[in-house]
């Protein structure tokens, strides 16, 4: 009973957009999918929703193929924004919300309780070529859930947000996931993935590179990372002299070292004390999905260059 | 395709969006107002014309105090001039001319010639022996009489005026003169009034179709042939008909393929394609646009016809009696009139529908113009192959031309205004235009549900199949 994507392939002429990508999204996750530009997100949304064929494989959701379930399981949020630039902005999501079934009444009354929620009520009325391009995006995220999608689909929701346009959004995630709605998204940006999302998917030229729970993407390149601060040392250039350590990051709040597995991380700190610091900040952890994000993909960008040419006008 | 079975509702919501955006758009309010407004003013400018032209008199003096003129010349003169019997039938005749009459023919051309007075009609009575008074000598011959010699004792006219103005008032003059000479020679001859009804009665001639009595089928039955009056006007019909499609064509398909690219430059089709299927949004876009047009379109005709009812009536006001003037077209019988309908609206749904495809291939209105163009020139061929079909709808190419659905709704129309078509005919040509809609509205989807993911570079017709066998 999940989304299950099998072995997706997707050509546009001679550029494989997708190439057997398989994935499993568990009911009621935040799911978040990493990738480069023209690494397939917007490919795969498309398939998923039924607006792309894919050459091979299926989609199912809860078991039914998804050329068998009904238009208004899915709501998405395209990457393009757009609206109907000369409609107001209550009218238009009134009729969003009719095509996909709702009473007008009941629309109306939706729209105008998120519009209210999102704290632009006073834009019910106008045109939306009157609204900012932020205004215009949160618009349009009514537009994706008001008839109350059970599988919500959004290509870069976050983009072109403010700070507090982006708080607003993520409390609207975390309610929508308390109502048992699957989200699915895809983002650059990792803080908010690790944030938000339970399981994620990096793709990279249109193959999923790793897929799984969060932590255990981290976890799952067996490296480890240590995170030293030392007050009265803040250059700590013995660290990457150290056997086993090398320094990633010197940062002014801590200094980022990968420990290799044959080094207990512990005599890290044991070092930095028979040095007559003071230790301000010791961690040991996993690497930070943007690590794993770099890794991975970094990697297979030297291995696998020509395997998918990437093209213009074909957007992933 | 799930497509077929789920057209409703949303394609009623989306015909209903569509047509409600373009209707209260300021563009086609504007247009509409103004186009009804030229639609009045031209129904109303045969009496502006008159109006203004009223001003204008020939004002003519007439000397017939000659020798052996009789005395009630002016009388006849006058009722040849503006009575019913003659050329009176000209409307405006009595606004265009004033008669006095003349005492001194050398002052009266004197005034001529100053520009006092606009015409001089001198008559006298040509003597026994041919030779012309003096007074009416000099001058051209006009309508096959010399000046200088007539038939014995016949009434001579000599007209005196700048004809280089006035050329078209000489005619009614010229008219009015030989209705005179004319009752003065029945005078002259003795000839018997009850003789004359005898000469001018009409001669009977009967006219009978065995081709269309053998089949009893013949759409023209056996109906008198046409009068020439009659003919100018069916083919003046036609014309008005055939153009009123082809701008329907041209002007509310620009429309769909305009707002089809609208909505794939401004993205919502993303937003579109996941709430409604490609039919849905194809079908209720050609229903809503084309009920936009059509709206625009009875706006217009409206003004027109209310325009040319009343104009009727505004002239009997402000010109006076015997200014009513009818509509010069002819053959616009209840059938005709459905047939159009049925014709005008299953032309703009084939042309409609491929429009609406061929803006789903481009990323910006800029382009639509050129994405529609050979839709454009199909519509012309179809448009001009009509004017050609007026001048002779008997000619071999014409009928067969009519039954391809992209020249039917014109080519099949001029035919039953002007030729005679068998009501199978029609009912195979509706038919075949009804399958190719089908066909149309699938292709059409096709390529629209390809077409509109389609961003960037201007998408050829071959990408776009390629695409098309690909999507849903």
């Amino acid at each position: 009973m999940s989304l299950e994507i099998e072995s997706i392939t997707k050509r546009f002429g001679e550029v494989v957009a997708l190439d057997g990508v398989s994935l499993r999204v568990e009911p009621g996750q935040v799911f978040g999918f990493l990738g480069a530009n023209g690494a397939g997100k917007t490919t795969a949304m498309r398939i998923v929703l039924d607006i792309l064929r894919p050459d091979t494989g299926t989609v199912r959701w809860e078991g039914l193929p998804n050329t068998e379930v009904p238009r208004r399981t899915w709501g998405y949020l395209p990457e393009e924004r757009g609206l109907y630039a000369r409609m107001k902005v209550l009218d238009q999501l009134v009729f969003f919300g009719e095509l996909q079934g709702l009473r007008p009444a009941a629309a109306r009354r939706e729209a105008l309780e998120w519009l209210e929620r999102f704290r632009i009520p006073d834009y019910a009325g106008r045109r939306a070529e009157q609204l900012s391009k932020g205004n215009q995006q949160k618009v349009q995220f009514i537009a994706a859930i008001l008839h109350d999608p059970d599988v919500l689909l959004m290509d870069e929701p976050f983009t072109g947000l403010d700070p507090v346009n982006v708080a607003l959004l993520k409390e609207a995630f975390l309610e929508l996931r308390q109502r048992g709605k699957t989200l699915v998204f895809s983002t650059h940006q990792m803080e908010t993935v690790e944030e938000l999302c339970e399981s994620i998917a990096i793709l990279d030229r249109g193959r999923v590179v790793v897929t799984g729970p969060v932590r255990e993407v981290r976890a799952a390149g067996g490296r480890r990372m240590v995170r030293l601060a030392v007050a009265d040392d803040p250059e700590l250039d013995w660290l990457d002299s150290e056997p086993g350590v090398h320094v990633i990051r010197h940062g002014q709040d801590y200094t980022e070292a990968e420990v290799a597995r044959d080094r207990d991380p512990a005599t890290i700190l044991a070092e930095a004390l028979r040095r007559g610091g003071r230790v301000t900040h010791f961690e040991i952890a996993d690497p930070s999905l943007e690590q794993v994000f770099i890794e991975r993909v970094g990697a297979i960008d030297r291995s696998e260059r020509t395997l998918a040419p990437r093209a213009a006008g074909v957007e992933g | 395709m799930s497509g077929w079975r789920t057209l409703l509702p949303n394609a009623a919501y989306i015909a209903r969006r569509e047509y409600l955006v373009r209707v209260r758009g300021r563009s086609f309010v504007l247009s509409t107002v103004s186009v009804a407004l030229l639609a009045l003013a031209l129904a109303f400018a045969p009496v502006v014309i008159q109006l203004l032209s009223q001003g204008a008199r020939t004002h003519v003096a007439v000397y017939a105090r000659g020798a052996g003129v009789p005395a009630d010349t002016m009388a006849v003169l006058d009722r040849s001039l503006f009575g019913a019997s003659s050329v009176g039938d000209s409307p405006g005749t009595r606004r265009q001319f004033e008669l006095s009459t003349a005492t001194d023919t050398a002052a009266a051309e004197a005034d001529v010639r100053s520009g006092r007075l606009d015409a001089l009609l001198v008559i006298c009575r040509a003597g026994a022996d041919g030779a012309v008074p003096a007074a009416c000598r000099g001058g051209d011959a006009v309508g096959g009489t010399g000046a200088e010699a007539a038939t014995p004792g016949d009434l001579v006219f000599a007209y005196r005026a700048d004809t280089t103005s006035n050329g078209r008032q000489v005619y009614f003059v010229l008219q009015a003169a030989r209705a005179l000479a004319s009752e003065d020679r029945v005078a002259r001859l003795h000839i018997d009034p009850a003789a004359l009804v005898q000469l001018q009665a009409p001669v009977a001639f009967s006219f009978l179709n065995p081709k269309a009595d053998a089949g009893g089928q013949g759409a023209a039955g056996s109906q008198p042939p046409r009068s020439d009056e009659e003919e100018v006007g069916r083919i003046l019909g036609t014309t008005v008909l055939v153009v009123l499609i082809f701008v329907v064509v041209i002007t509310y398909g620009t429309w769909v393929a305009m707002s089809v690219a609208e909505e794939k430059s401004s993205r919502v089709m993303e937003l579109m394609l996941t709430a409604a299927t490609p039919l849905q949004m194809l079908t209720g876009k050609v229903v809503g646009t084309g009920l936009a047009g059509f709206t625009q379109y009875l706006a217009i005709l409206l003004a027109g016809g209310v325009g040319l009812v009343l104009q009727g009536r505004v002239a009997h006001l402000v010109l006076g009696e015997g200014s009513a003037s009818s509509l010069p077209v002819a053959g616009l019988t209840l059938g005709i009139l459905i047939a159009f309908g049925g014709f005008f609206v299953l032309g703009f749904a084939l042309y409609a529908l491929l429009y609406a495809a061929a803006g789903s291939m481009v990323s910006r209105q800029e382009d639509v113009q050129q994405a529609s163009m050979p839709l454009m020139m199909v519509s012309m061929v179809g448009y001009f192959a009509a004017t050609f079909a007026i001048q002779g709808i008997a000619a071999p190419w014409v009928a067969p031309l009519s039954f391809v659905p992209f020249f039917a709704p014109y080519l099949m129309l001029a035919r039953l205004m002007l030729g005679s078509v068998a009501p199978w005919e029609v009912a195979v040509c509706l038919a075949i235009l009804v399958v190719t809609i089908v066909a149309a509205l699938w292709l059409a989807a096709r390529i629209y549900s390809a077409g509109v993911l389609l961003y960037g570079q201007r998408v050829g017709l071959r990408r776009i199949l390629a695409a098309a066998r690909t999507a849903r």
